[in-house]
């Protein structure tokens, strides 16, 4: 992974005035490092402040307070001179309504001198060239999608930045759009993807920075994350389990009951249980390590930030130690 | 720039909505066009005998009663004279009341005056026209939100801005050209099919073609405000609605409340410029002796004034949306 960023923020800050005069933050403060290659998820609730954070990189709406770069070009002052090299779809794509897919496509490479005949290879490229002449209203959400997709590679970009991008699809679609930004990092582009759907972002990303109420809280890659969490607990499923539990606790190990289960925190090795137990003539029923995946990471960290965000997680999940600032 | 430029009229060009509203307005001339029909035709034999039917009925009126008609006329025209400040300013025509045959057979067909009036008669479409097709141009994209996905390809606002206003007055300049070229054309056309055209070409089509041709200049810089208007109101019912707003409080009822302000209103702007010059007129009252007397005076209101007025107004607005969009959060 390269040390090189693509995009950096330092500070970054966005607040909305309400009707009422109330001023709500969207943005506080936030340091983000996206690093060059490789995709990077960009995860956090509904309303943590994603979106506006694109936006405000990619010059359409104004930062408060707070410095961003792209590729080592402070934005919006020098956007120009950047925007080339990047390609982005914010939310829904949004073109002409009224105008073909082709021709929505032809504009836009008129507009930042494409040659036009590059407009049928990138609709072949995402398999939109035989509904080229079609309408735009008439396309299906992951028409859309894909024609959103087709305009950012004229041209031809090294950054990718996608907003929420399997909102409405469905798995297929959701699937060819985790595999198109996958293929765009073997490429050695560096992908962006926002989202609040854990699952796509862990199978697709490298690297992903967490935020809720637009701060940073944590970084790193998937591996670290969830890695953390993977030295944790292993549940162990047993007849008697007041007795089980005092004879794990006379190990030293950290035992917890949950119902008809027992937690062993810790990272025992499974083998070390089943011997103690044993020894006992105590055998266990089941047994099995409790996965930690990125989705427990984030509903951990984001319990309780603000909207959208999640109530602690249950009991046996492990709390991630990758707080920002001790992210790798 | 120029690129962008390019790529604007070609999207201006290519909108549905906006080849149905010129479809609209050449259909609207064609209309008009009618009217130059009916204009251009001499009047029937039949007609010229009910004519005459109804001049000699009331010759006969006049011989039996123009006398008493006469005297009634100048015995009031005398009482209001003395209530006047400026009594020279009274005149009932009394001297005027015997009856004619021009009354009802009508004054005589003319291209000149006939087309110059029609043309005049439109303005008010050629006004309406290029403000909400160029408010549609530029506020769709605001509505479907596809200016931020254009922002992301041409992201310096000015030039953006630039583009989309100039495309906007561009594209209308042909829109009116057409328009009134129907409208002369036709006018012309029929005129000369009724071998009614009363002078040389040159003669006959200085004036309408003069009238045509303020017209045209007129659309662009409409046509700009309007752009104007929507990158601030962002929808082309708001632009309508701002510009309906905008007649109802300010052209009808404060320059109503407020005549010394009717130089300054649009529509007597645009009158001026189209016409030539126009005419408001402003009520002076005086308390005599006799008691409050009031009478219209009217002022003249150049073409000069209206071009200023007309173009500062375009490049404030133009200058406050550009400062607008520049600044603006675009969601």
């Amino acid at each position: 992974m390269s040390t090189e960023l693509a995009i950096s923020t330092r500070g970054l800050r966005k607040t909305y005035r309400s009707r009422t005069g109330q001023r709500s933050v969207a943005v506080g403060g936030l340091d983000l490092d996206v690093p060059v290659g490789g995709v990077h998820g960009f995860l956090g609730p509904n309303g943590a402040g994603k979106t506006t954070t694109i936006r405000m990189l990619l010059g359409l709406i104004r930062a408060d307070s707070g410095t961003m770069t792209v590729f080592g070009q402070t934005v919006p002052e020098r956007l120009p001179e950047v925007i080339g090299r990047v390609g982005a779809i914010v939310e829904q794509p949004k073109f002409f309504p009224s105008f073909s897919g082709r021709k929505n496509l032809t504009m836009l490479a008129r507009a930042i001198d494409a040659p036009t005949t590059l407009v049928d290879v990138v609709l072949s490229d995402v398999g939109l060239l035989d509904r080229a002449d079609d309408r735009y209203k008439g396309y299906s959400l992951g028409m859309k999608q894909r024609l959103a997709i087709a305009a950012t590679l004229l041209k031809d970009p090294d950054l990718l930045i996608f907003d929420e991008p399997t909102n409405g699809l469905d798995p297929a679609g959701i699937r060819e759009i985790r595999g198109t930004m996958r293929g765009l990092a073997d490429r050695g582009k560096t992908v962006l993807v926002s989202s609040h759907i854990l699952a796509e972002v862990e199978q697709v990303a490298d690297t992903v920075s967490i935020i809720a109420r637009g701060e940073l809280i944590a970084s790193g890659t998937v591996a670290d994350l969830i890695g953390a969490g993977a030295a944790g607990t292993v549940r162990v499923g047993i007849a008697d389990v007041p007795r089980a539990q005092q004879v794990l606790a006379a190990q030293g190990w950290t035992v917890r009951a949950e119902g008809r289960y027992l937690l062993v925190d810790g990272g025992v090795a499974p083998a070390s249980i089943t011997e103690a137990l044993a020894a006992q003539r105590l055998f266990v029923d089941e047994l099995v390590p409790v996965r930690v995946d990125l989705e427990s990471v984030f509903l951990e960290l984001t319990a309780g930030r603000g909207p959208g965000t999640h109530a602690p997680p249950p009991a046996g999940q492990h709390r991630p130690a990758h707080h920002a600032g001790d992210a790798s | 720039m120029s690129r962008l430029l390019r790529v604007e009229l070609d999207r201006f060009a290519s909108r549905t909505l906006i080849r149905l509203g010129v479809v609209g307005v050449l259909v609207i001339c064609c209309l008009a066009v009618v009217n130059a029909w009916q204009s251009a035709s001499p009047p029937t034999e039949a007609e010229r005998a009910q004519a005459q039917v109804y001049y000699e009925q009331a010759l006969e009126d006049w011989e039996e009663n123009g006398e008493q008609w006469v005297a009634d006329c100048e015995e009031g025209e005398a009482a209001e004279k003395e209530a006047a400040t400026d009594p020279d300013a009274i005149d009932w025509g009394c001297d005027q009341m015997e009856p004619k045959a021009e009354n009802w057979l009508g004054s005589p067909p003319s291209f000149d005056t006939d087309t110059t009036a029609l043309l005049m008669s439109m303005s008010a479409l050629f006004v309406l026209a290029p403000l909400l097709l160029a408010g549609s141009f530029v506020s769709a994209e605001f509505s479907t939100g596809s200016i931020g996905n254009w922002l992301t390809f041409a992201p310096r606002r000015t030039r953006v801005y630039l583009s989309k206003v100039l495309a906007a007055g561009l594209a209308t300049i042909p829109v009116a050209a057409v328009g009134v070229a129907i409208v002369l054309g036709g006018s012309w056309a029929f005129y000369r099919y009724f071998d009614t055209l009363d002078g040389g070409p040159a003669s006959e089509l200085s004036s309408p073609v003069h009238v045509a041709l303020r017209i045209v200049a007129l659309a662009p810089v409409i046509a700009v405000i309007g752009a104007a208007l929507g990158f601030l109101v962002r929808h082309t019912a708001a632009v309508l609605g701002v510009m309906l707003g905008w007649l109802v409080l300010v052209e009808v009822i404060l320059v109503g409340r407020v005549q010394q302000l009717q130089p300054w209103a649009l529509i007597t702007n645009v009158t001026a410029w189209v016409e030539g010059s126009t005419e408001y007129y402003v009520t002076q009252c005086t308390v005599n002796a006799a008691g409050q007397s009031c009478q219209s005076v009217e002022h003249v209101v150049s073409q000069t004034q209206g071009a200023i007025y007309l173009g500062v107004l375009a490049v404030v607005v133009a200058g406050i949306a550009l400062l607008v969009f520049r600044r603006r959060d675009v969601g």
